[in-house]
């Protein structure tokens, strides 16, 4: 299993993620941004969209990925948790994502993510698995 | 993998302002100069928005200096406080990290002729109907919406489109840098994104440092200017601070992309990536600055309907009408925004870019944009701190014009970061030291309050302080929070 955990930078938020696939890391990714705005435990896996990407490598598809989740987040105000892969690769993701669209009557919420910032961003492959660092803007 | 920390070599000039030699790099086309005391230095050294203000002077056509307001932190590129004049005729660029994801959050400065002890019983239940009635927040909607044609109108006319449609007067027009408006916008240049996440959030606080505070002013530093500002011991103020939300982080988002190829492109070179720029007089620049402008415009549209609903919030609650109430705005400024004013460089006049990322325009007296009721005094700075100690106005001076290409700081700064700030406000309750200062706070998101509580951010005290003693901007008034709304 992946996992995100999140660092300091003075005004907004920095995340960290290992990974032992792809998968992991684009999954703990988006895990890790929703924790953020939300306390994930609200929402339950029962609309789905689907997201297809392509990029020029991973560390461009990753930001992509984040990107447009966060963008559907913001228009749709849907909260993603779950994703299913039905082809990802360093330079292409189609998932179906899986969550609850946010009702501000039903849900609490934490904090806005402004944007998924190019600051620091970096993804490097760790022997067979991956780690990658990200900062939102708060 | 985060960077080392690296000593940046600082050269005193006095003791307000230290410069970075321009010998500490050799890409650095001007020195930096940072406006600070020794103990805000030891603070700002903390984080790494000295090696940011090193890397601004590097920006082609940057003229005299890269600079940084005693309020700076750690930004993207840009430090949070950074201040550049490009000049255009020079090869001089724009850079969307200089204006900031959030372009023109600022605030505004409204006053009441109510008092403290007026207000003081029903704080509680004032601030409660504030929070009920301003959408602040996640995922919350604004209740002003508007169609694609409307939108296009707001972002072309300003905070003038707000007071055609009833949500103002034109006296706040007149009270708005720039009268609400940046001429140039280009509807045509903002992506279908921007108007998607920009379509719900007219009248929207948003979350992080933003806010709504009822205030009391507790210290007149000048009492002529605060008479001609209506201000005077006691009396309660409304301070809103919100900017153009989802339609101009979308914007940013969308130019920092464009101008990371137009690097390649125009032969560009930036030490940080996030410095992504382009010529001021490329098609790129162009198309920056109408979205830009359209955002800013969008922004004073906003916090003038933020305006419109407080008003309605407190005619409901006191029974008298606004103007009863004297509820007139003081002043709105930018703390985010790129502007085209004239300067004069090596005794030649020229119309620079200013970019000010975190930082107040502060003109002063006599200057033409000025209002008629304020060419005598300057234009108010409005400076909000953090929400259990002050917020400032102050003053714009002739001394900034010559220094400072009319900027003043813009607020308190961080001093601490949101994980550090949770970790700190663990097994405590904020909100609870607050009230027994007698400060009512109210937010929607679980963790705002703890990562936005007072030890987080430097004492705003000491930072206008360092602007009054540099005589960049001087103090007049400062308002102490009673009531806090927060997304």
């Amino acid at each position: 299993m992946g996992t995100f955990e999140y660092f300091d930078h003075t005004a907004d938020m920095g995340m960290r993620i290992e990974a032992e696939n792809l998968a992991e890391l684009f999954t703990q990714s988006a895990l890790g941004m929703f924790n953020l705005i939300v306390p994930m435990d609200q929402f339950k896996p029962e609309d789905a969209l689907d997201v297809l990407l392509e990029a020029s490598n991973v560390e461009e598809l990753l930001w992509r990925w984040l990107r447009e989740l966060h963008y559907l987040f913001s228009t749709q105000k849907i909260v993603f948790k779950k994703f299913e892969y039905k082809d990802l690769t360093e330079k292409m993701v189609w998932a179906t994502c899986w969550g609850e669209y946010f009702d501000p009557e039903k849900h609490s919420s934490e904090r806005e993510v402004k944007a998924v910032t190019h600051h620091g961003f970096q993804v490097l492959k760790n022997g067979g698995g991956w780690n990658a660092e990200v900062i939102f803007d708060i | 993998m985060s960077q080392a920390m690296e000593s940046i070599p600082l050269q005193k000039i006095d003791e307000c302002r230290w410069e970075i030699p321009k010998s500490y790099n050799s890409g650095m086309r001007v020195p930096g100069l940072i406006f600070a005391d020794e103990k805000l230095l030891a603070k700002i050294r903390g984080d790494q928005s000295l090696k940011q203000v090193a890397n601004v002077a590097h920006l082609p056509g940057i003229v005299r200096y890269s600079l940084a307001m005693p309020d700076i932190h750690w930004g993207y590129g840009f430090p949070i406080g950074g201040v550049a004049a490009t000049d255009p005729d020079e090869g001089g660029v724009i850079s969307p990290g200089g204006v900031g994801y959030d372009i023109n959050c600022g605030v505004r400065l409204v006053r009441t002729n109510l008092t403290e002890a007026e207000v003081r019983p029903r704080l509680r239940d004032l601030i409660r109907q504030l929070f009920n009635r301003i959408p602040c927040g996640v995922g919350q909607s604004g209740v002003i919406r508007v169609n694609r044609e409307e939108g296009r109108k707001l972002l072309v006319q300003g905070s003038q489109w707000a007071v055609q449609k009833g949500f103002g007067v034109p006296e706040d027009l007149e009270h708005t840098e720039g009268r609400g408006v940046l001429e140039g916008a280009d509807p045509d240049a903002v992506s279908n994104r921007a108007y998607e996440r920009g379509h719900d959030q007219l009248g929207t606080l948003g979350s992080g440092n933003h806010f709504l505070e009822v205030q009391v002013v507790d210290r007149i530093f000048d009492d002529p200017i605060a008479t001609v500002l209506g201000l005077r011991e006691n009396q309660i103020t409304v301070m809103i601070h919100s900017g153009s939300r989802g339609f101009g982080y979308q914007i940013c988002d969308d130019f920092l992309e464009t101008t990371r190829r137009a690097l390649e492109k125009y032969h560009i070179q930036v030490p940080d990536i996030q410095l992504a720029c382009t010529p001021v007089n490329s098609p790129e620049g162009q198309r920056y600055l109408g979205a830009m402008r359209a955002a800013a415009n969008y922004a004073w549209n906003n916090r003038q309907c933020l305006l419109h609903l407080a008003r309605q919030v407190f005619e409901k609650f006191f029974g008298r009408s606004w103007q009863e109430l004297g509820m007139h705005l003081i002043y709105d400024v930018a703390h985010n925004i790129a502007k085209f004013e004239r300067y004069k460089v090596n005794g030649k006049e020229k119309m620079l870019c200013i970019h000010r990322k975190g930082a107040t325009r502060a003109f002063p007296p006599g200057h033409p944009e000025l209002p008629k009721d304020y060419q005598k005094i300057g234009q108010p700075v409005i400076v909000p701190g953090d929400m259990g100690r002050n917020s400032y106005c102050l003053i714009g001076t002739a001394q900034a014009m010559d220094e400072t290409f009319g900027t003043s700081c813009h607020g308190a700064g961080r001093a601490m970061s949101r994980g550090a700030a949770i970790r700190e406000a663990r097994g405590r309750s904020i909100e609870k030291e607050l009230e027994a200062k007698g400060i009512i706070v109210i937010a929607r998101g679980q963790k705002g309050i703890a990562e936005e509580q007072p030890a987080a951010y430097k004492d705003v005290n000491e930072v206008v302080d360092v602007m009054h003693r540099a005589g960049v901007a001087r103090k007049v008034v400062r308002m102490r929070p009673i009531g806090v709304i927060k997304g």
